[in-house]
């Protein structure tokens, strides 16, 4: 191949790689566009946001208990405007015991609704 | 009010292993009507000295771990299930999940049109008898059962990842 024919061909592979750079960065645009885009689409799924607040509120009552307690079984119940934890346990028997001892001194009753997480 | 996914993404708390959603997330047709599973208090539960509380179902879970094609819920909202929603006819089946473990459940014989956000999807409902007291709270929705619609999960150019764990 003659020096002449390399720099062409060179020249050629440098103007292939312009418009693949340019191509890359349409399409990074692209994608930016359609991410913006997906706010509006995604929006009608949610309808009530209060549920939501409601919801990530308990998710991170119950984030910071797991972070206390890893690996334990949770027990907890609703009060006032936020949760109490009833007990904690590795193991559902010892749960259910720490539960039968808080009925036993009536700390809960049994209209009290109990819930559980991990 | 619309939900900037980039900023929730960024402010968002990570919940390993669990993909959870608020309990009125999910909704069950019931002829004319859209019900929500708020207010599903459990039968009574017995503890070893006999002593008695009740749950109620919390939130929703989506459950890689559950292979099941059907939703599953713990045996002590049949009742309620049959109160408030119909009072349906149940065939005894035997769960099975990726571990191994095996579970007796009563599953409805008839198919249910649910409905979470705005993708409707056709399901059985399970009420098994060995549920872990964690997921005494939760409806668990097996991945078979949401195919049709799982990739409102996953939507276009987003990052999302998730691995729920079976409880």
């Amino acid at each position: 191949m003659t020096s002449r024919s390399m720099e062409s061909e060179i020249k050629e592979l440098k103007e292939q790689q312009n418009v693949l750079v340019k191509q890359v960065k349409e399409l990074q645009e692209k994608i930016e566009k359609m991410e913006e885009d997906s706010i509006i689409k995604l929006k009608p799924m949610i309808e009530d946001h209060s549920t939501y607040q409601d919801f990530y509120n308990r998710q991170e009552w119950l984030e910071d208990k797991r972070k206390q307690y890893p690996n334990e079984l949770l027990a907890y119940t609703k009060k006032d405007e936020g949760y109490l934890l009833l007990a904690h346990s590795k193991t559902e028997s010892d749960l259910l015991k720490q539960i039968d001892t808080l009925l036993e001194n009536n700390t809960i009753s049994q209209e009290d609704i109990v819930l559980f997480d991990s | 009010m619309e939900i900037n996914f980039k900023k929730l993404k960024e402010s968002s708390i990570k919940f390993d292993k669990k993909l959870r959603l608020p309990l009125n997330t999910l909704t069950i047709n019931t002829g004319d009507l859209q019900k929500t599973f708020s207010n599903f208090i459990s039968d009574i539960i017995e503890t070893e000295s006999g002593r008695k509380f009740r749950t109620t179902l919390s939130e929703v879970l989506i459950d890689t771990g559950n292979e099941a094609e059907y939703i599953v819920v713990s045996a002590y909202y049949l009742n309620t299930f049959k109160e408030k929603i119909e009072d349906i006819k149940v065939e005894k089946r035997m769960l099975e999940d990726f571990r191994g473990n095996k579970r007796v459940t009563e599953v409805s014989t008839k198919i249910f049109d649910f409905r979470i956000f705005n993708a409707t999807f056709k399901s059985r409902i399970g009420f098994t008898y060995q549920t872990s007291i964690n997921a005494l709270d939760i409806i668990n929705i097996g991945i078979n059962a949401i195919r049709q619609f799982f990739n409102i999960f996953f939507p276009v150019n987003t990052e999302n990842y998730y691995y729920c764990d079976n409880v």
